[in-house]
Order: C-alpha cells, then structure tokens, then sequence
C-alpha cells in the first residue's frame, strides 16, 4: 500500500467531502424550494375557501389597462355570512350567493346562469411555478406575498394572502414585460365586521341553471388542452354553448355560437386586431381580455383574466383550431364521459 | 314611433321590443326604463321578448330552390295569358292555335297536376327551411359573457377578485 502524501489527502478528503455533501445540499435546496411551492399552492387554495368563513367589509381598488390608458374604479366589498357583494361607485352591483350570482345594472336585478360545478379543476401548481416572497402590508394588515412565475421566471401574477385569515388582499395580473396589466386591491378592510349596508340577494329574480353537457353537441368544438389551460366544465345555453377554462390560476370562458358573427353589432370600444391571421375583435375590461372572432360558422367570445401573452396564447390556440392528434382522440374518447 | 301615452302601466310588449330594437325616443326610453327598474313583471316580460326576438332573429333565411320561382313565374304568365285569352277575341289561325293551347292547358287534369307541383315545391322549399341547418348571422352578448365568467370563476377561484371587477362592468354599451 502506498501511503498518500499531505497535500493529496487533503484534496482528496476534500474532494470526498464536496461528493457527500453536495447532493445533500442540492437535496436541501430542491427541498426547500418544494417546500416552499407547496405552502404558495397551499395559501392559493385557501383563499377560495376563506371567503365563505369570514365576514368582511371593505373598499377595493380595481385598475386595468385599456387603449385609452389606465382606468380604475372603487368598489365596496362586503362578506355577510358567505354572500359577498361588491358595488362599483357609478357603476354595478353583483351579489353572489354561492352558485347563484345576481347583477343590478341600470336595468334592475338580473340573474346570471347558474354553471355546473367543476370537479376536476386543476391544482395552482398544475403550470405555473409558485413560490412566497417577503410579507407585505396590504389595508394595514400583514400579508404573505404568492407568485405565480412564468416558465422563463418572470411573474405572471403576484397575490397577497391575509395572514390572519386567508383572505386574498390583492391580486396583480403581470404582463410579459413586469408591469401590472389588472389588479384588485384592498385599500381599507374590516374583518369579522358585518357591514350593516350591504347589498342583500334580490328575492324576486329567478336564476335559470345551465345544461351541463357530457358531449359537444354537432358544430361546436371543446378543445380539451389549449395553450396549457384544461377544460373544467361545458354547458349548454339557450343560444350556444360555453366552456370553462382553467390552468389553476388563471380561468378562461369560451362561449361558442352557430352563424356568421355580425361585426357590427359588436359593443363599441373594441380593436380589431389579427391573431393566429384571424380577424380578432379585442377589449380590455376590469374583468379581463376578450376576443371576439369567427371560424368555420362558429362564433368565439373569450374573456380570461391571465395576462396579455397567455391571453394571446389562447386566443391562439383556438382560433388556429390546431389539435395534435393525441389531442383529438383525447377529445373524441373522453367526448361522452363526464366532465365535471 | 311609439306613443308615449300607451305608458299606463299595463304591460305592451311592442313598447318593449321597439325598446330593444332602439327606435323610441330619449323622452320614451327614459319612461320604459323607470318601468323595467321599478317592476320585476315588466324586467320578466323584457327578458321575453328579447329571447323571442333572438329566437325569431335566430330563423335561417333561406333561398327558394333553384328554377322555383322561375317555375312560378312561368305560370302565372301561363295563368295570366290564359285569363287574357278568356276576355281578349283572338282571331286568325296562329291565336286559334295558341287558344287551343291554352284552352287544353286549363283541362281539369293538368290544372290538378299544376296545383300538385306548386304544392310540393312550396312544401320543399318550407322543408328546406326548417330541416335544412342553416347559417345566421350572431351578435354575441359580450358583456354577459363576461360577467358570467366573473360567476363561474367566483365559484372556482379566489370570489373577490374575480367578482370585483365585475361590477364596473361599464365598458360594453350596444
């Protein structure tokens, strides 16, 4: 046996230690990191849920961006044993009930179709990396920071979760280039306060309840995957069909119509614009983007609250009526199963 | 136009549908719209009539068969020339040829089968209409699309920030 000489023990010892300990420490990191993804998955989730448990009052600020430049409206947000209502200064009320959703416009109370419920709605971690950052403040209270980064790791939506009670304090849309594209902020909020003046649910509208579909009717389509979205729910209305989109973070409606789209009965306000050479009528409302187009005698309303780029992404997507064919025999096989 | 003074109280579905349709004056509009606020029966009744109007507007138009209204109008000629010859004395040897003509044309006979061909082609051209799928023109309801969205991802997300935004759902104006 030959003896090692001082110096070459040393790398070597060294050399050996480095080898143990680093899958360690890259096991460490990976750890945390998931670790660290599962507890923003975590907070994601239980602001669904936190409304419904507690009772709040409060003013948001919502801002989104529109050709005109940036636009924002206050509204009062009130939480009374899990009905919510928010009513914009000048403008609408909307009340929600669990399933049922009523509107009050200049036109009185409205009942909004009643959807069926989504069961296989995808986890907040199904596209997008999560991560915590730094606590915030947000209404004066303390809370814990969620970002939702694209592939390339730039955000593409940043929340912030109430420490104390899981409520979602604010919530920002970022495009592609780190600027906030939509946003829904509180700027005061009393929890556990019922606020005496809230908006009670209309007693004398009637909500009509959706057909949920277990196929896709002839002439209409349901793609099952675009652009990285899943499809959660479809139903059948009385003038065309619509399906629900969600990627666990973001959510898209699809809503398709038989015939040949009347441009100029549209809403004022629009732009038109070309996507995936489609002639693609585009607005950007608080609630999010939406497109309007057609395509082989079907009608397609999109509205999705993701970003510019997925939104583009999606629109994309459907309007090229580009399917693998994997894609296709997915649709085709699972077609009559249920969904939702 | 419509009459103001029709506005008393009872329910006019005509006032309405010239509602949606925009053809009443500001003075009109203002007055419908006081009734739709402060009554649930009149806001039912204009969901009605705005589903029947999509619904009749959501009819296919649909061409005639080719060659049918040629074939009509051939035979109204043919009826027409006829009639004429019924009150108009023709004379000479090519007007007796042609009375006869026509003469035979009217026989009972041939008149029946006349009568059986318009039938069947006007029943075609109804079948054609309500069998035959047929393309129409669609003006989607954007800024219902849009608050529904606002529900269903209320009941599948985080409800304040996707009811939120609903409500300065003032953008969208026909």
């Amino acid at each position: 046996m030959t003896l090692l000489r001082r110096p070459a023990r040393v790398a070597l010892c060294t050399l050996a230690t480095f080898a143990v300990a680093w899958p360690i420490a890259v096991s460490s990191a990976g750890s945390a990191e998931s670790s660290d993804g599962q507890e923003a998955a975590r907070l994601v989730r239980g602001t669904r849920d936190a409304a419904a448990a507690v009772d709040f009052t409060g003013v948001a600020t919502v801002t989104w961006t529109s050709p005109t430049g940036k636009q924002s409206a206050r509204v009062q947000v009130s939480d009374v044993g899990g009905a919510i209502s928010a009513s914009a200064v000048d403008g609408n009320t909307v009340v929600d009930e669990g399933r049922r959703t009523y509107l009050r416009d200049h036109l009185g109370w409205t009942g909004l179709v009643v959807e069926p419920m989504a069961r296989n709605l995808p986890e907040p971690d199904h596209r997008w990396v999560l991560s915590t950052g730094a606590t915030r403040t947000v209404a004066g209270r303390p809370a814990a920071v969620v970002l939702a980064r694209r592939p390339g790791g730039d955000p593409a939506q940043r929340l912030a979760v109430d420490d104390a009670t899981g409520l979602l304090l604010a919530r920002e849309v970022l495009g592609p280039d780190g600027r906030v594209e939509r946003s829904v902020r509180f700027s005061s909020i009393d929890v556990g306060e019922s606020d005496p003046h809230a908006v009670s649910p209309p007693v004398d509208v009637h909500s009509k309840s959706a057909e949920k579909l277990t196929s896709v009717p002839d002439g209409y389509r349901a793609p099952g995957a675009p652009a990285g979205f899943a499809l959660v729910t479809r139903s059948r209305h009385s003038d065309g069909v619509l399906l629900f989109y969600s990627d666990g973070v973001f959510t898209a409606s699809v809503f398709e119509q038989q015939g040949d789209l009347d441009w100029d009965a549209l809403p004022s306000g629009g732009t038109d614009t070309q996507l995936a050479d489609t002639r693609t009528r585009t607005y950007h409302e608080a609630s999010g983007d939406v497109a309007v187009w057609e395509r082989n005698g079907l009608v397609y309303t999109c509205v999705t609250d993701a970003p510019s780029d997925v939104f583009a992404d999606m629109v994309g997507a459907l309007a090229s009526d580009e399917r693998s064919t994997p894609e296709a025999v997915v649709d085709f096989v699972l077609g009559p199963f249920g969904w939702g | 136009m419509t009459d103001t003074s029709r506005f008393d109280g009872t329910l006019d579905p005509d006032m309405l549908s010239a509602y949606l349709d925009d053809e009443l004056t500001d003075p009109e509009r203002a007055v419908v719209e006081t009734q739709l606020q402060s009554s649930a029966e009149w806001r039912e009744e204009l969901a009605e009539v705005r589903a029947a109007r999509d619904a009749l507007r959501g009819l296919p138009e649909r061409d005639a068969p080719a060659g049918f209204w040629d074939a009509v109008h051939a035979r109204v000629a043919d009826d027409d020339a006829t009639d004429d010859d019924l009150v108009v004395p023709v004379t000479g040897s090519i007007a007796g040829s042609i009375t006869g003509s026509i003469t035979g044309a009217r026989s009972h006979p041939r008149r029946r089968w006349a009568w059986v061909a318009a039938s069947a082609a006007a029943v075609a051209a109804v079948v054609a209409v309500v069998v035959v799928p047929h393309r129409h023109e669609v003006s989607p309801n954007v800024a219902a699309v849009v608050a529904q969205h606002g529900a269903q991802g209320s009941d599948n997300g985080d409800p304040v920030s996707m009811l939120a935004p609903v409500s300065p759902l003032a953008g969208f104006r026909r």
